[in-house]
């Protein structure tokens, strides 16, 4: 293990996101997503920028702030951590937290992925369904007789 | 910030129709399809942001729902047909269920006390408390007495007469009892049934009515998967021989049961299946089975019952064909002598059996709280986990170092649930005692929670328990 970290900590990789961004970062911090790890797998040649095609640059720049800190394992204890990963998922907008989401499952990212549908199970937990066709733009295509039917099968579930 | 994206509702139907199951990750082969799809780029679409959601991979949804709470699963339902298909799918069913399996989920402390007046008399006798940190049932409890009264016909005298009685729970479910009746209860969804007393036996008849004041000892036992084809979960009654108070207290004249004292002793079983009351005999050890006294509950854990019966952790297991009881011994700090049978508290903490006694060391200037752990069931390993000399508790001076204890924390190791005129939890680490719940109470009235037969706690893991379809 941990010489194999020593090896990848000096590799640079460079990110291309999908509207031509370029990043570089450090091989240990990339190797976080699944699908670039296993992209450089066969890659002959790892200087060539890698495309993740579907990732704006705004957004992927994101995601590396996310794996940078990830990355560095002894720096932060887990409370330390858990702190850091709640203020940046709270900073986030709702449009930013769908496009990190997207990329967190393209790029196959476990923690990314657990931290933002954690938090927006949070954001509209609280939420009456009427409120939730409204935020999502979502149309109601219920007849009376069958939204009636829905909530007396669970009827405590509609008290506040 | 631009939607420069490769439409994803084209990726969707595509992956949507693989009806996909991997574990917690949702990506497949897409490193494949990196390449490939960077040309299309420039198909930026504005639609995007309008179904943010509702054009979102099921499956994301999934991940998403998995987090929620189960009144907001019930709820979104409503939402539109897709959603109410989602949840309602056998495949988020089981990955919601094992989800929430490995999560510490919320629980119910059931309670039941009486006020005492200004002069000491006791005012309000019996009802049923409840503090839960769920989000539904936390607010319709809030400093209300439980409404247990789910029998229309039930006036209020016939409940003064005799109050309904918590005897035990199994997960969500609460077991009370009433006149000899049982009644299996849903505190969330508030479905109930109601099981018929069990038919009474020859040597029950000279006991009935003492029988009817005293609380027998009944465990419950239901499992989630294991259901009824109407989607009703299975479960079962058991009732332990009743232990009359002056068998606890024996008086030179009364003439001791032979039961009691046998080899051999029978367990009423109720099951949901046969909806009948069957007397099944249980191979017992030498021990006398008075001492498993009401001090202590019969805990449901692990689809077996378990309770203390003097010097032992005793476990039956009510599925097994031969009924047979298996038992722990307890460690010899903790042993129960029937002249000392106040101040314990047995329960469940992460896991692992967990046993806690107050008792006066001289050695130590006072009272102790101690409390051991069941390491390891099969080999009847305890570890000592928290001794507390109480008088060293700079918070408990104000309450003269004395509590009664109730439940332990069923997650937090340090935490232990006690009555001091009110529901506190004490850190039994730290040392630091806070209140968690009160009870509005009159001036100058004060409460006193009742021990007997027990105070049990509810666990809200995944779905609610269907006991019956709601009225």
């Amino acid at each position: 293990m941990a010489s194999t970290s020593t090896s990848t900590l000096s590799r640079k990789l460079i990110l291309k996101s999908s509207d031509g961004e370029k990043f570089e970062v450090d091989e240990n911090v990339a190797m976080q997503s699944q699908t670039i790890k296993h992209m450089i797998e066969d890659l002959d040649d790892i200087n060539s920028p890698i495309p993740v095609s579907i990732v704006t640059g705004t957004i992927l720049s994101k995601v590396i702030e996310y794996c940078k800190k990830h990355a560095t394992e002894d720096s932060d204890s887990d409370e330390q951590l858990k702190q850091w990963d709640k203020e940046y998922a709270n900073n986030m907008d709702l449009n930013t937290l769908y496009y990190l989401l997207l990329a967190a499952n393209y790029m196959e990212i476990k923690g990314l992925l657990e931290l933002i549908t954690q938090c927006v199970a949070d954001m509209i937990k609280g939420k009456s369904p009427e409120e939730i066709r409204a935020h999502f733009n979502i149309k109601n295509d219920f007849t009376p007789q069958e939204e009636a039917n829905i909530r007396n099968e669970n009827p405590w579930a509609f008290e506040n | 910030m631009g939607f420069n994206m490769v439409p994803y509702s084209r990726l969707m139907t595509k992956r949507s129709k693989v009806k996909k199951r991997s574990s917690t990750l949702v990506v497949s082969k897409r490193r494949k399809e990196l390449k490939s799809r960077g040309e299309n780029e420039a198909e930026a679409d504005l639609e995007l942001k309008l179904e943010l959601f509702s054009s979102m991979i099921d499956e994301l949804l999934t991940e998403i729902f998995l987090r929620l709470p189960i009144d907001s699963v019930c709820r979104f339902k409503l939402v539109c047909k897709h959603w109410c298909s989602l949840f309602s799918s056998d495949y988020f069913v089981s990955r919601f269920t094992e989800y929430n399996h490995n999560q510490q989920c919320p629980f119910t402390l059931v309670f039941q006390y009486s006020v005492f007046g200004p002069s000491g008399n006791a005012e309000i006798l019996n009802p049923i408390g409840a503090i839960s940190n769920h989000p539904v049932l936390s607010k319709s409890l809030r400093n209300r007495p439980l409404d247990l009264n789910f029998k229309r016909d039930f006036n209020d005298n016939f409940l003064k007469i005799e109050p309904m009685r918590v005897m035990a729970s199994c997960h969500d479910l609460l077991l009370c009892g009433h006149f000899g009746s049982l009644y299996v209860v849903n505190l969330l969804t508030r479905c109930w049934i109601h099981i018929p007393p069990p038919p009474i036996r020859d040597q029950d008849r000279e006991r009935t009515i003492l029988n009817l004041m005293q609380y027998p000892k009944a465990g419950l036992l239901c499992s989630h998967d294991n259901k009824n084809g109407d989607g009703l979960c299975k479960y079962k009654v058991i009732l332990l021989p009743g232990i009359r108070s002056d068998i606890m207290f024996p008086q030179p004249c009364v003439v001791v049961p032979p039961e009691i004292y046998a080899s051999q002793f029978s367990v009423r079983i109720f099951s949901s299946e046969s909806r009948q009351w069957v007397d099944i005999a249980v191979d017992w050890y030498p021990w006398s089975l008075n001492a498993y006294l009401s001090c202590t509950p019969i805990l449901s854990h692990e689809g077996k019952l378990h309770w203390l019966n003097g010097p032992s952790l005793v476990s039956l297991d009510a599925n097994a064909n031969n009924l047979s009881c298996h038992s722990v011994d307890l460690p010899n700090e903790l042993s129960i002598k029937p002249s000392l049978i106040f101040g314990y508290c047995f329960g469940v903490c992460q896991g692992k059996f967990r046993l806690a006694r107050l008792i006066y060391k001289k050695a130590d200037g006072g009272t102790v709280l101690l409390v051991w752990d069941l390491e390891d069931y099969h080999k009847g390993v305890w570890q000592s986990a928290h001794r507390v000399i109480l008088q060293h508790q700079p918070s408990l001076k104000k309450y003269d170092y004395r509590f009664r204890l109730m439940a332990f924390h069923p997650f937090d190791r340090d935490m232990v649930f006690v009555d001091m005129n009110g529901v506190f939890q004490f850190n039994m680490r730290t040392g630091i005692l806070e209140s968690y719940h009160q009870l509005k109470l009159e001036k100058g009235c004060y409460c006193r929670m009742l021990q007997r037969p027990s105070i049990p706690l509810l666990f809200h893991r995944g779905f609610p328990t269907a006991v019956s379809v709601p009225s």
